[in-house]
């Protein structure tokens, strides 16, 4: 995947891009400390010229254990405790603040500051005043910089479009507690973790032909505690546990074949046995056979029929970035929905919602599951779509045009500013077809399209997106599994080697049938805000035209000599 | 120099708990036994139709462990102990004459991970599973190194070389050399250094006049395997123990200023005690305090310079032992294009090897490298090796500078036009790199007719005298290049790009005014001292006749971070103070000052 520095640029995946570690027990002082100092700063900045008019911290205390192996070989197991300060300084009024878009600036620094400073993990009273003292008179500066730029920028540019103000008041200021949770306690014995990452991963030596097989199992509790000038004060845990595993084997022709697993549940008691893990790794062990010898697919452009997980991941690229709030004010977001609110903008039959209160959907749990977002708002569930008519953003505390208040959306990763972003995304459509009926509408379309054949997107490993207006507006999903359907009855085929890409306008208005089979994508969605976890409730789908295009490929012939233990010539 | 064509394998995010120290015979040690079969099979077999085939293979495996403490304010941020096992591959094809290497295009920068590199290298003793890692990072380095040979040798036909740069070869051969000893592995005593870190650290509590302070203590050890396809056969035990304090303030004028107290040793029981650290720091606390409100200096001089103490020892191995201008044979690539030419230029400085034969220095002053001494006057030498990272076992002598006359450079297995062979200067860098690097290992400067100190105080008065100036100025201490994370610094230096020229001298910490007129001394800050040029080193007015043995470590040639523990282990033993007749000293130039806090420190109220 390219690197792309662009702003507009989102992706989600299965895998966490970049891995924060953790830490401990509420020191239940630390919460009047931050108050006490946070006070003092806020009284004694007011004498300055620029004063702050908001100032939030967060201390984010995390704690993670990881265990990994490859081949049945363990490659490491260990855990990680870590806090974090982070400061948010705000200069000028809720109408118009040092965040305030700076048009016509290509890299905004300070959008991009991330400042996670490390501290003390017993929370001790010197270590942490002084911290706080440092990053507030840090942040305060760049505040009051970026202010004095941003009036500058107003008053040379031409009007704006949208005059909404910078910063939401809050209608209600929210106080909560959680308890502190043990650690230790919920690991357990971190030797049956390490079995557990061996067994998972060995059974993939009795093929010749892979080269990578990982597996992985996390453990992440983090405690955030947030508190504002405005009097919000909130402490919560999260906990997310996961299971994956990543194999790869290359074909003939050199391309890397991967295919991934994952396991979500908040905590490890509710992890999937490992007789099911078992079975999932031998079914993975065929597939990659079969991709062995799987034909590649020409460029093609036809119907195609998602399945539940995928169609969550093309609802979230093609759509979820779309209707993150914030975007809809900055004037090189290509704004796709700004103007459509209460217009139909998908098949009448579909609903799309945002619920980060839910946990569980059908037996799955969902990684998008939060009480109070990054800015201390409690999440709300927004109904976005309503049988196809949009109703509504997913909102931070940025408001926009005809949308004055936060819906609990702002997100962010650790050391990041918050922005709109989405949390357990669910497809719900009001008319479903059977699998059967799913397949049958496809051959039909198929015909109707004189087509020979029609696609069946099984798995995916994520996709990304652009949402700006410099580069063209697209996705792309990325599949692991794809087999051909054929309009004459031939038994489906496995093949490789494709990408789906596509436009998101004309994509939406292809949707045409969804299928009464679910799937859930629990993942990671990186944006401005950073790495955010996600999920995708979806059922299957069926889309009259959607293009696939050839995936980038690997130019590399697979390795010259044999595995070792299996070279007869030594 | 930095292979650019092999790559680091370093997996410290996961590792198992209590690592293996191989404490067996070597004939029975897997992992030599999984590198050797695995290197034997390569060599062998390893070929790709119409390409050249590997000539060279080496292998190097690193088995070890760190543990690493960070304290604030008498609380620890961290403190973790992980077991580290990386590895390092270099395949060169093509022959010694002419090979893959020394060569640097575009596809340099961007191809660093093409192709299956599966996931590491196993942290468990299975020989299967150390083969394969083994194994596909082979085939990995081999695809590109025969590919990249094709390039250079296509860019080579297109432009037009001198006669010397075509008769180089890319590649010295060694002798084989087989040698076997293992760590004694050492306890890393957590809550010794745990509570040493907390007790040092919270010297700063009271301190409202020190913005930010940092201690780090960092344990490494680790056996080192070394195979290569001439025969070399090498486990050796690498070990290093350092203490970071780092502390950070801000004039009322908003300079930042900074001191560091930095302590390295082969082994945690050679580092200072817990006392005398902590004499050591509130010794630091009391000259940044006096630092702080020291008055700046301003306008400019030019006349005699004085260099005590650690100052001397960093002068030294800041001059002449960095990656550029100094006392490294460093080859510069061949350049594909011009447009690989910026890059190639940003990277790599030249050395002084065209003045071999030449006057460097004042006469009297020699310096030598002295690989294979261990201690000075009961002082550990961390830049003492016995062999080198590319096999190479270094003389105990290597002349450098003889009686002010430029003779040799440090140099590695890849010769330049100056040096023709390795003297063993292939250093081991600290920490999960197990790769190798030009620098200095241990350096020796000896000086004919030293002066005691008196005297050359003496001397300095009467230059600056001679001059008709109203003071000389004696440098106390200079920033160590790498120091470990400076709180509070890291961001301001990116973003006023300080770092970014290629100055040899860091950032001078302690200077002053010695008065001709009554001999006192005054502390000033905003100082800027010029690099001294080769003309300012021919006049040298003298040097102590008392000699230091200092420890430090030395950046990775080619290295864009300052800020970690990644540097070469190295030792400088230098005379006390070295005398310039003449240097430029002015008031510092920078470009972002920032103001001081508005608010006072929250340790103001606390006292």
């Amino acid at each position: 995947m390219p690197a792309l520095k662009s702003s507009s640029f989102r992706f989600i995946f299965l895998i966490i891009t970049l891995l924060y570690s953790v830490q401990l027990f509420a020191q239940d002082n630390l919460m009047r400390i931050l108050k006490d100092e946070l006070q003092r700063e806020m009284s004694e900045l007011k004498k300055q010229e620029s004063p702050p008019y908001f100032i939030s911290i967060m201390v984010t205390d995390q704690k993670t254990y990881g265990a990994s192996a490859s081949f049945g070989i363990l490659n490491g197991s260990s855990k990680v405790s870590r806090s974090y300060l982070t400061v948010s300084v705000r200069v000028g009024s809720y109408s118009f603040d040092n965040t305030h878009e700076l048009r016509g600036d290509i890299f905004n620094p300070y959008q991009y500051d991330r400042s996670a400073v490390e501290i003390p993990t017993d929370f001790s009273e010197t270590a942490m005043r002084n911290a706080v003292w440092r990053e507030i008179n840090r942040k305060y500066r760049q505040a009051v910089e970026a202010y004095a730029k941003v009036k500058a920028n107003v008053a040379v540019k031409v009007k704006e479009e949208d005059l909404s103000a910078d910063f939401a008041a809050l209608n209600k200021i929210e106080n909560y507690y959680e308890k502190p949770l043990d650690f230790d306690a919920i690991i357990g014995n971190t030797i049956d973790w390490e079995n557990k990452v061996k067994k998972y991963s060995k059974p993939f030596l009795n093929e010749k032909n892979i080269y990578i097989a990982n597996s992985t199992l996390n453990f992440n509790l983090t405690r955030k505690y947030f508190l504002t000038s405005e009097g919000t004060s909130i402490v919560q845990n999260f906990t997310y546990t996961q299971g994956f595993v990543q194999s790869m084997i290359k074909s003939p022709d050199g391309m890397e074949l991967p295919l991934y697993k994952s396991y979500f549940s908040f905590l490890p008691q509710n992890m999937p046995d490992d007789n099911v893990v078992a079975a999932d790794v031998e079914r993975m062990i065929q597939k990659l056979r079969d991709l062995y010898n799987a034909p590649v697919v020409e460029p093609y452009t036809g119907p195609v029929i998602l399945s539940g997980s995928a169609a969550g991941v093309f609802f979230h690229e093609i759509f979820g970035h779309r209707v993150e709030g914030h975007r809809m004010k900055k004037s090189d977001d290509a704004q796709t929905f700004k103007k459509k609110v209460n217009e139909k903008v998908l098949l009448e039959d579909l609903n799309v919602v945002f619920d980060p209160n839910l946990k569980i959907y059908n037996n799955y749990q969902l990684n998008g599951y939060f009480l109070f977002d990054d800015e201390g708002v409690a999440s709300k569930k927004v109904t976005v779509v309503e049988s196809g008519i949009l109703k509504d953003f997913l909102m931070s505390r940025a408001p926009v045009e005809n949308f004055k208040y936060s819906n609990g959306h702002g997100r962010a990763m650790l050391g990041m500013s918050p922005v709109a972003r989405q949390s357990n995304l669910i497809v719900e459509p009001k008319k479903t077809s059977t699998a059967d009926e799913l397949r049958k509408k496809l051959i039909d379309e198929c015909k109707r399209q004189n087509k020979e054949f029609g696609l069946m997107i099984d798995e995916v490993v994520g996709g990304f997106t652009t949402t700006g207006r410099f580069m063209p507006n697209s996705f792309n999903v990325t599949p692991t599994l794809v087999y051909k359907i054929f309009v004459d009855g031939r038994p489906d085929q496995i093949v490789r080697g494709v990408d789906l890409v596509g436009t998101p306008l004309l994509i939406f208005s292809n949707i045409t049938n969804a299928g009464n089979e679910f799937g859930v994508f629990n993942g990671y969605c990186g944006a401005e805000s950073g790495s955010v976890p996600v999920s995708c409730v979806s059922p299957s789908l069926l889309v009259s035209q959607v293009e696939v295009q050839k995936k980038v490929k690997s130019q590399e012939k697979p390795p010259l000599l044999p595995r070792p233990d299996l070279d007869k010539a030594q | 120099m930095k292979k650019i064509k092999s790559i680091i394998y370093a997996l410290l995010l996961f590792a198992c708990a209590n690592p293996s120290f191989a404490q067996v015979k070597p004939s029975d040690d897997v992992i030599l036994k999984a590198m050797k079969d695995e290197l034997a099979r390569n060599m062998i077999q390893l070929r790709v139709e119409n390409l050249a085939d590997p000539f060279f293979i080496s292998y190097t495996i690193r088995n070890g462990k760190t543990f690493e403490v960070k304290a604030k304010y008498g609380s620890i941020i961290m403190a973790d102990e992980f077991p580290l096992r990386s590895y390092n591959l270099r395949v060169m094809v093509g022959g010694y004459q002419s090979n893959d290497e020394n060569f640097f295009d575009l596809n340099s920068l961007y191809s660093s991970s093409p192709g299956i590199q599966g996931s590491g290298i196993p942290k468990e003793n299975d020989y299967d599973a150390l083969r394969r890692a083994l194994w596909l990072s082979t085939d990995n380095i081999y695809k590109r190194a025969a590919e990249q040979y094709e390039r250079k040798k296509a860019a080579i036909k297109l432009q037009s070389v001198s006669k010397e740069i075509a008769a180089l070869p890319d590649f010295t051969k060694a002798d084989p050399v087989k040698s076997y000893t293992y760590l004694q592995p050492f306890n890393n005593d957590r809550n010794r250094w745990e509570s040493t870190a907390k007790e040092i650290s919270a010297l700063f509590k009271n301190e409202p006049e020190i913005h930010d302070s940092e201690v780090r203590i960092y344990l490494f050890q680790a056996d080192e395997y070394q195979t290569n396809s001439e025969g070399t056969e090498i486990i050796k035990p690498l070990t290093l123990a350092s203490v970071q304090i780092n502390a950070f303030t801000q004039a009322d004028d908003g300079e930042e200023l900074f001191d560091h107290h930095l302590e390295y040793a082969f082994l945690p029981d050679d580092l200072p005690s817990k006392s005398e650290l902590i004499v050591k720091t509130k010794n630091l606390i009391e000259k940044l305090k006096r630092l702080r409100t020291a008055p700046v200096f301003d306008g400019s001089y030019s006349g005699p310079v004085l260099f005590e103490n650690e100052a001397a020892a960093e002068l030294i191995a800041q001059r002449f032992f960095r990656d550029y201008n100094g006392l490294l044979a460093i080859r510069k690539p061949f350049v594909a294009d011009q447009n690989a030419l910026s890059y190639v230029n940003q990277r790599y400085g030249e050395s002084l090897e065209g003045k071999i034969d030449k006057r460097i220095i004042t006469k009297g002053i020699s310096i030598s490298a002295l690989p294979l001494l261990k201690d000075y006057n009961g002082k550990k030498l961390i830049g003492f090796s016995e062999i080198d990272q590319e096999g190479v076992k270094p003389p105990s002598k290597v002349p450098l500078v003889d009686n002010g006359i430029l003779k040799n450079l440090l140099s590695n297995r890849i010769p330049t036009l100056a040096v023709a062979n390795s003297n063993g200067h292939s250093r081991p860098v600290a920490g999960s790199q197990s790769s190798g690097s030009l620098g200095a290992g241990v350096i020796d400067v000896s000086v004919e007719n030293g002066l005691t100190d008196t005297e050359l105080k003496k001397e300095l008065i009467q230059a600056a005298k001679d001059e008709g100036l109203e003071y000389g100025i004696i440098v106390r201490k200079i920033k160590s290049i790498i120091t470990g994370s400076i709180p509070g610094m890291d961001r301001i230096i990116f973003m006023t790009g300080q770092n970014q020229q290629k100055k040899n001298l860091e950032k001078a910490v302690y200077v002053y005014k010695l008065f001709v007129k009554d001999g006192h001394e005054e502390l000033i800050r905003s100082v800027e001292i010029d690099d001294p040029s080769i003309s300012s080193l021919k006049h040298i007015l003298g040097a102590s006749n008392k000699r230091m043995a200092y420890n430090c470590l030395m950046p990775v040639a080619i290295q864009f971070s300052p800020y970690n523990i990644n540097g070469i282990p190295s030792s400088f033993i230098t005379p006390t103070a070295i005398l310039f007749e003449d240097l430029e000293v002015r008031k510092e130039k920078r470009s972002y000052t920032p103001k001081p806090p508005s608010v006072n420190s929250p340790l103001l109220s606390a006292k």
